[in-house]
């Protein structure tokens, strides 16, 4: 009987993927840990996220991991502008990230328009947004390091 | 059967919004006693409270370990899980309130952002409601677009429903093959119809065209990744360590349902079916697809034999096309009446209820009854005496989506 291992081994999804990198000799040098809060989003974002887990895009080939925890993470993506009750929750979450760090907000429909104050964004999206948008924007990042 | 799908509350006024077989509309309030989920409707259930040795883990709404922000508060003494409520306040953004004073466009726009992987479906549910209430005729053609687009809703949340699920059950390449096919059907919707979850497709009275040449090629290319889906879910039934964990767990039963009412593939699952599809024309002896254990592999078998027959659904009505381009100058006059009307469409996790009041061409209340909010109470009663280890796949057999449930 053929194992799982195998049947995984047996199909070759990952893209060849072509970005405008900075002029690093080493592509994959730098690595960025990622930790993704919902902040009241349609469930669009985050399925977005998860479809970044595709072997399509072979995330950790690039030096992209997604951690439990913003202790650990060097970027914080925020999916939609916050709800009131989520505010505080994204700004303790800011709070316990290590220095240095970055916020990436990503909106994709807006029914409060407020002025977050966050800290250290490094990208703010708005629009419909694709997750292999999103991927060129974590590579984008990744590759550029993180200057806050 | 008979389902209490939301209380209306407006202009001081108490009213039922119930389904019983073909009949969905408002009672009087003085029925209720009919109706055990009235209770927790109403919000008259105990709440959680620390009792004898029991605290309180509670898991959200920012984790690693959960998708959405909610937070479960989930009384335990150790492994064992004795009570477990759920509060997902933190997603909700009042869409219903947002709703009124606005014109049916407007407000369409909003119920496709309750839930995005029920996008299509709050949309049908919502314009099948305005078209109602207006006397708006729309042409076969519409009705068998909508139909096949709620199919291939339905194909794509199941999948990610079993990733989820086989994820949380450890089996990473299983997962990660599903995760491939469900981003390879959100890419093909968006060649084809120019949004990944189908949104901004339907609209009151009409639809987005697309030649039936180009439907039939969709319908190929999806078709070949359920086919390769069906080879996946084949394999995987060979997994006895998968197998093992599903089985069994998170039990409901007919006892459940009268208390909490859900619908959908949970239900399927204990052998009943309320899908509203039985009553769609266009179907051909539409039969739903129901399981007996009423536990997570029954789900997911449901979910699995759904994929299946909406792929051979989708093919049938696409032969049922016509090319004939769909209205799109549709007018909605203000005539100061008031109107009120219900309507409903079957997504992926059960029927979505529309209940919509209107002055003229505004909204004036609006009520969802949408499937995950029955769901979560079905979630927090199956992890009653769960241990620790069935929670991920328990509460991801459900395929219940917090935005949906908290609009």
């Amino acid at each position: 009987m053929l194992l799982w291992p195998f049947y995984g081994l047996s199909k070759h999804y990952s893209k060849k993927y072509k970005f405008k990198l900075h002029s690093k000799p080493n592509p994959f040098r730098r690595s960025l840990h990622v930790f993704v809060i919902d902040a009241g989003c349609d469930v669009e974002l985050l399925l977005e996220f998860y479809s970044l887990l595709s072997p399509k895009y072979n995330t950790h080939r690039w030096g992209i991991f997604f951690v439990n925890t913003p202790r650990s993470a060097d970027l914080l993506v925020i999916l939609s502008k916050p709800t009131p009750k989520m505010l505080p929750i994204v700004k303790e979450a800011i709070n316990q990230m290590p220095k240095p760090y970055g916020v990436m907000l990503i909106e994709n429909s807006s029914f409060d328009k407020y002025d977050l104050n966050l800290p250290n964004i490094v990208e703010h999206l708005k629009g419909d947004i694709e997750a292999e948008e999103i991927f060129k924007k974590l590579i984008e990042i990744a590759q550029g390091g993180l200057i806050c | 059967m008979k389902r209490l799908l939301g209380i209306i509350n407006n202009k001081g006024k108490e009213q039922l919004l119930v389904s019983s077989g073909s009949f969905v509309g408002l009672i009087d309030s003085s029925q209720s006693k009919d109706f055990k989920a009235y209770l927790w409707q109403k919000g008259l259930n105990k709440t959680g409270q620390v009792q004898d040795e029991l605290f309180n883990f509670r898991l959200g709404p920012s984790s690693g370990a959960l998708l959405e922000s909610v937070i479960f508060n989930i009384f335990t003494y150790g492994e064992r899980m004795k009570e477990v409520y759920i509060d997902n306040t933190y997603k909700s953004r009042s869409i219903e309130q947002k709703m009124r004073a606005k014109c049916p466009f407007e407000a369409l726009k909003l119920s496709e952002q309750i839930c995005a992987s029920f996008a299509f479906s709050h949309s049908c549910a919502f314009s099948r409601a305005i078209e109602e209430a207006f006397n708006i005729n729309i042409s076969d053609n519409v009705k068998i677009m909508r139909l096949v687009l709620l199919e291939v809703e339905r194909i794509f949340n199941h999948i990610y429903v079993i990733s989820r699920l086989s994820g949380a059950a450890a089996q990473k390449v299983l997962t990660n093959h599903l995760i491939y096919l469900f981003d390879e059907i959100l890419s093909l919707n968006k060649t084809f119809f120019g949004s990944r979850f189908l949104k901004n497709i339907n609209t009151i009275g009409s639809i987005k065209y697309i030649p039936k040449a180009q439907m039939e090629i969709f319908s190929k290319k999806l078709e070949s990744i359920v086919n390769e889906f069906s080879k996946l879910y084949e394999f995987s039934l060979k997994s006895h360590n998968y197998l093992d964990r599903l089985y069994n767990t998170g039990i409901l039963t007919m006892d459940d349902f009268e208390m909490f009412n859900f619908d959908g593939p949970a239900l399927k699952a204990i052998n009943i079916s309320l899908d509203t599809r039985v009553y769609e024309d266009f179907f051909d002896n539409f039969k739903s697809v129901i399981e007996e254990d009423g536990d997570a592999l029954s789900r997911m078998i449901v979910r699995a034999k759904e994929v299946f027959q909406s792929m051979r659904l989708i093919k049938q009505l696409i032969e049922k096309l016509k090319e004939d381009v769909p209205n799109s100058n549709i007018v909605i006059e203000d005539d100061q009446k008031e109107k009120n009307s219900i309507a409903f469409a079957e997504s992926p996790s059960g029927t979505i209820y529309y209940y919509i009041e209107l002055i003229g061409n505004k909204i004036d209340y609006v009520y969802i009854a949408a499937p995950s909010m029955f769901l979560i109470k079905a979630i927090e009663k199956s992890l009653e005496g769960q241990i620790f280890t069935d929670f991920a796949f328990t509460v991801d057999s459900f395929g219940a989506f917090f935005a949906d449930a908290a609009k």
